[in-house]
């Protein structure tokens, strides 16, 4: 088995060099070891080029795979001055090695910066390679110089950042959570520089397990200019399902979530929940928000049953119900809520509201307003990967009103002849703006309609993530097998109006009373607690987490400014190169 | 139910067999005389299909034919004339010579002029019956399509349109195994485009559509089932493309081996084979037919080329109302 080697750098003195090696054992296992960085070779005073020479050379020693790095490949463009904040920078919402977002202040980390590029630099020369695609691989010889980031590491795992007061107990707190998550065996007592090490660089145990589901990877591909790597991805850990021990689930059937998974898709519903809330029933009424709200109360499981199943590379066209979708596939709350409220710095650049963002890097196409269009946009990316030889799938959602449209035809029809690797779920919520299903279509079950396109379709219970995990599982499955698109009438309720404006009188009180009963979060808590993975102290912890990272979120939309009226052109046409096409892989 | 036709209805079919055919072969003479403006669309070997289905309507039914089914508008009463008048474009022709082939219609006939936007006959034949069904007129709408349109997104809207509504609506899909070169195989998944009816609660019945009896059952019991009431039904004719897809193309992309099966599938011959060995045609009846029908040609031909070409300063006749 391959090893990881973690570096989290200080320039002013070498005791504050956090080292960290990790060996993974290929069964589940994991040794921590902390050696000094004099052991390594690394000299006093700090030369990138010396460092690099040792780091290269205990790598090959060591068959050390992966080298994390915590200091920024690259951070501004000579050119640009301070306004160049870096892809990676801005999705973490971290202020980086290089000042907060927006307001880069470089100079404090001045020389720790320069010391961080050149030593990427130098280890690239001598075989590291850096990460080209969110889809981490490790290259067939030399390294992989992987850029971490401790801080967004800690609150991917779902914990807060170690500060530089931390000291004994606490420390060892932050140790035991990491060993009982990655169920590992550390080799010392870590300090502060050498736990951020560790936390970085566990995400390289899912890279050199070829699972995507342990680590992610956010920004854009490094991107050179005069010689800096301008732009790069930042490879954090997340706790997956096989991350670690193996959970105690009882799995009932083949397609069922773990603990983890479990605990995420709860995470998801009710953040979602919470969000769309203080959208909906808060800012909307304070007239904070630019444009209509349309939310996915009552069908939140949908788009949290299919979107964390998907893979890196993997690309959704959620709904416009589909929240959950866009926060799962990477986008921060911020960067909603800005969008929301119009704000000059958010995703559409305060030029489209609500959920009308998308980003080619997370996988995610932006929701296209004549419903049913996304249905052939989605046989297209499913056409290319299968042209590009790609093992990766396209998952589009749309509701029940958008079936009666030619485009879904036409798109079910083309992906069952080319037999592409697209998942088609229909979130039948029983209202279409006012139209109720009977008037939209003749028959119970839309997923009679797949045998039309000799294709497998099934409909579940949309209420119920696990029905929706599971039917979306084995779909997904069967397009990475290369077997095929498939169909999922997932049946749920909208227990809002069409938007915030409407009241939908025209919704009988009935239908709105058995949707309450069978609520999508209550459910899976309902289950979890049944299955004793849901303690109350999770509960709450889940809870305040949610809060502070709403409260966070609008705080941050709202101190952002309105785009200026002199801007309206820009992104209109291209001068020169286009601002969006830095965000292309 | 076929059973209850009688012996003159029998030869009537026959008839309209045959009749389709021979305009069909003269308007190629015609085209090859470079008498014909633009290009000729053969119905060849699907002539069971639009006759036996169009003979099953009622007088104030409508139909909604394509390029293929010239049977049907046969059927429906227009002469022979008028596609040689339409096909080369004469003053007298039912457009006057603004639009080719079969692109006309008559309302009084109950026939849509051919949209070529193929699969939009279906909408347009949901909004007939739907004006049916809102002035209670006991009328039945046929909507004809071939394999090829039934991929198209107006194919789909306009059925499920229909199904919610339980429109007096029939889809004659035309499975000729060809939308010009795209085989069956690349145009969908399933084996059958009558797989489709389940999605959309409607019902669906496959008949040979070489076979102008069956095809005839089996429309009339659609269209009963249409007007009672009970929504839409889905037929679907399987057949065969004997030609390219017009007179330009000579479908060297067809496997021979396919036209050669199917060749002795031909409708007409079939039908012919069946009336004399039932007796329900005798040679002499069958040669008088013929004479009947080679005149009426004969009599259209010359008609139709001694009508003019239009004068010129009549092209903006009838663009604006």
């Amino acid at each position: 088995m391959d090893n990881i080697l973690s570096l989290d750098p200080a320039v002013r003195k070498l005791k504050d060099f956090g080292c960290c090696f990790i060996e993974p054992n290929g069964q589940g296992q994991t040794r921590a070891s902390f050696p000094a960085p004099s052991s390594l070779g690394i000299e006093d005073p700090l030369d990138a080029q010396q460092a690099a020479k040792a780091i290269a050379e205990f790598c090959k020693t060591n068959k050390v795979k992966i080298v994390f790095i915590d200091g920024p490949q690259g951070w501004k463009d000579p050119a640009s001055e301070l306004k160049f904040c870096r892809r990676a920078e801005k999705i973490l919402g971290t202020p980086g090695k290089t000042g907060t977002v927006g307001n880069v202040l470089p100079q404090p980390f001045k020389r720790f910066t320069q010391f961080s590029i050149a030593l990427f630099k130098e280890l690239t020369k001598l075989g590291g390679s850096l990460v080209r695609e969110m889809n981490v691989q490790v290259p067939p010889s030399g390294f992989l110089v992987v850029e971490s980031f401790p801080t967004s590491a800690w609150k991917k795992l779902g914990m807060k950042p170690v500060a530089s007061n931390l000291i004994g107990g606490d420390l060892q707190k932050r140790a035991e959570r990491l060993k009982a998550l990655f169920d590992l065996h550390l080799v010392g007592n870590p300090g502060i520089h050498e736990l951020d090490a560790l936390v970085a660089g566990l995400a390289g145990i899912a890279i050199l397990e070829g699972r995507s589901d342990g680590y992610v990877a956010d920004g854009a591909p490094p991107k050179e200019s005069h010689g800096i790597v301008l732009e790069g991805f930042i490879v954090n850990p997340v706790h997956s399902p096989d991350s670690g021990k193996p959970t105690a689930v009882d799995f009932h059937s083949p397609g069922q979530p773990s603990a983890a998974t479990l605990d995420r898709m709860l995470y998801y519903l009710k953040l979602t929940r919470a969000a769309e809330d203080r959208i909906e029933r808060v800012l909307y009424r304070q007239g904070k928000i630019v444009g209509g709200v349309y939310t996915g109360r009552g069908q939140e499981a949908v788009g949290v049953g299919c979107a964390i199943q998907l893979r890196a590379g993997d690309v959704m066209l959620p709904n416009h119900r589909d929240f959950s979708a866009f926060l799962i596939r990477g986008f921060s709350l911020r960067e909603i809520f800005m969008n929301w409220m119009a704000r000059a710095d958010a995703p559409s650049r305060g030029r489209e509201n609500t959920l009308h963002l998308g980003s080619m890097e997370r996988g995610v196409i932006p929701i296209i307003s004549h419903l049913g269009d996304t249905c052939p946009v989605a046989c297209g990316v499913a056409l290319t990967f299968k042209q590009r030889g790609k093992n990766n799938v396209v998952l589009v959602t749309f509701g029940e009103g958008t079936t009666s449209r030619g485009d879904v035809h036409e798109a079910m029809n083309l992906a069952s002849v080319m037999s592409l690797p697209v998942i088609f779920v229909c979130n039948n919520n029983a209202f279409a703006y006012s139209t109720p299903t009977e008037k939209q279509f003749a028959v119970n079950d839309l997923s009679l309609r797949a045998a039309g396109y000799a294709m497998p379709g099934t409909t579940v219970d949309g209420n119920d993530v696990l029905a929706v995990y599971s039917a979306v599982r084995q779909a997904i499955d069967r397009a990475r097998a290369g077997q095929g698109p498939s169909f999922i009438e997932c049946k749920t309720i909208r227990m809002t109006g069409h938007s915030a404006h409407d009241a939908a009188e025209y919704v009988p009180p009935s239908l709105l009373q058995a949707g309450a009963k069978r609520d999508p979060v209550l459910l899976l808590e309902k289950y979890m607690r049944s299955k004793r993975l849901l303690t109350p102290k999770r509960m709450q912890e889940i809870e305040s987490a949610i809060h502070k990272e709403i409260d966070d979120a609008v705080a941050f939309a709202e101190s952002k400014p309105m785009p200026k009226g002199a801007d309206a052109l820009q992104g209109v046409y291209c001068e020169g190169e286009c601002w969006w096409q830095e965000k292309r892989p | 139910m076929a059973d209850k036709l009688a012996r003159a209805q029998f030869h009537e079919l026959y008839y309209f067999m045959r009749l389709n055919r021979r305009v069909d072969e003269q308007l190629t003479h015609l085209y090859r005389q470079g008498k014909v403006v633009g290009g000729v669309y053969s119905s060849l070997g699907q002539e069971a299909t639009s006759v036996g289905t169009a003979y099953a309507l009622e007088p104030q039914d409508f139909i909604s034919p394509v390029i293929r089914n010239v049977g049907t508008m046969l059927v429906r009463g227009f002469r022979p004339r008028d596609l040689f008048l339409q096909y080369m474009a004469r003053q007298d022709g039912p457009t006057g010579g603004r639009d080719a082939n079969t692109h006309f219609g008559d309302l009084s006939k109950g026939v849509v002029a051919p949209i070529s936007m193929l699969g939009e006959t279906v909408p347009v034949s949901a909004g007939i019956a739907l004006a049916s069904q809102m002035r209670k007129e006991n009328r039945v709408a046929v909507a004809y399509v071939g394999d090829g349109a039934c991929s198209t997104g107006p194919f789909h809207e306009g059925l499920n349109f229909a199904a919610v509504f339980k429109l007096p609506l029939v889809i004659i899909a035309e499975n000729n195994g060809w939308a010009y070169s795209t085989p069956l195989r690349k145009q969908m998944a399933a084996k059958d485009i009558a797989a489709r009816a389940a999605g959309y609660g409607i019902s669906a019945t496959i008949v040979d559509g070489n076979d102008v009896l069956k095809v005839y059952e089996a429309t009339r019991a659609a269209a009963e089932r249409a007007r009672g009431g009970n929504g839409p039904v889905l037929v679907e004719a399987k057949t065969m493309r004997m030609k390219g897809h017009a007179e330009h193309d000579d479908a060297r992309y067809v496997p021979k081996e396919e036209i050669e099966k199917w060749r002795k599938k031909d409708p007409i011959a079939r039908f012919e084979k069946y009336l004399l060995a039932k007796k329900l045609m005798t040679a002499k009846e069958k040669t008088t037919l013929e004479e009947r029908m080679e005149e009426l040609i004969r009599e259209d031909v010359e008609f139709a080329e001694a009508s003019p070409l239009p004068p010129p300063e009549d092209a903006a006749r009838a663009v604006w109302a």
